[in-house]
């Protein structure tokens, strides 16, 4: 009787050693899949955050103005796509990186690190890429 | 323990498919290029090349002999392809089907004409 007890044991012990590997196993690539899940979604949104500032700085934020009069505090004509350095210089990174939850944040003439998207505008006269990094 | 073993190996299926399914976007996107598109468009207008200061018969010829150049020199910058219809306007490369196109009206002697533009 004992013997046979013991041989059953044995058995059990082999067939539940395969299932239970199987589910370290699964626990594992699940991990990774929903780490590799969640960076790629990052990923997607990183973008359409930096596609957000890059179409303010071209549009208003960076871009040459002229103001009229002083009724209600002027009125003042922006020129879409027509950028002025020192309007770009006075852009506060630290705040639009706050406002929009990011990490880091480049704007310049030539391509960072990280993600990068860029705009089409006209710097005295020339077409130029303003590129807009961040992470 | 059969039935464990499939539902395990069920669950490690499902989880490779929901990673393999979530692809990283293409560069530039449909936003981006649309943004991109206003940009040509617009930059088009500042460089005068929509301005007619005077009625002329062959404003549609001025207009291409503006718009040539600049997109010669965007494509260059960008290696988008661009063109403009029905003013013969193109760079090397033509823009795919997926690109964006973009319909403005133009005023041409005074009469207000359809622009296509079209980025991809």
């Amino acid at each position: 009787m004992s013997q046979s007890n013991g041989f059953v044991s044995f058995d059990l012990l082999f067939a539940a050693l395969p299932v239970i590997l199987m589910l370290a196993h699964m626990l594992t690539v699940a991990e990774m899949a929903s780490e590799t899940g969640e960076s790629i979604l990052q990923s997607k949104e990183t973008p359409g955050k930096l596609a957000t500032i890059a179409d303010y700085i071209v549009k208003r934020g960076a871009v040459e103005r002229s103001s009229q009069g002083t009724g209600f505090l002027g009125t003042a004509s922006y020129r879409p796509n027509v950028i002025d350095e020192a309007e770009l210089g006075r852009i506060d990174k630290k705040l639009i990186m706050e406002w929009m939850e990011l990490d880091s944040l480049e704007i310049s003439w030539e391509k960072g690190e990280g993600n990068c998207i860029y705009r089409l505008v006209l710097l005295e006269g020339e077409v130029k890429k303003l590129y807009v990094c961040g992470e | 323990m059969k039935t464990i073993e499939a539902l395990i190996s069920l669950m490690l299926l499902l989880s490779f498919t929901s990673a393999s399914l979530l692809s990283a976007p293409a560069y530039p996107s449909q936003l981006q290029k649309q943004q991109l598109a206003e940009d040509i468009w617009r930059i088009a207008y500042l460089k005068g090349c929509f301005n007619q200061s005077v009625p002329s018969i062959n404003a549609e010829n001025e207009m291409e002999s503006c718009l040539n150049p600049l997109v010669a020199e965007i494509e260059t910058q960008t290696g988008l392809g661009i063109a403009f219809s029905p003013q013969e306007a193109a760079g090397q490369e033509l823009p795919d089907e997926n690109a964006v196109v973009l319909r403005k009206t133009i005023v041409i002697n005074g009469i207000p004409k359809e622009s296509i533009l079209h980025v991809g």
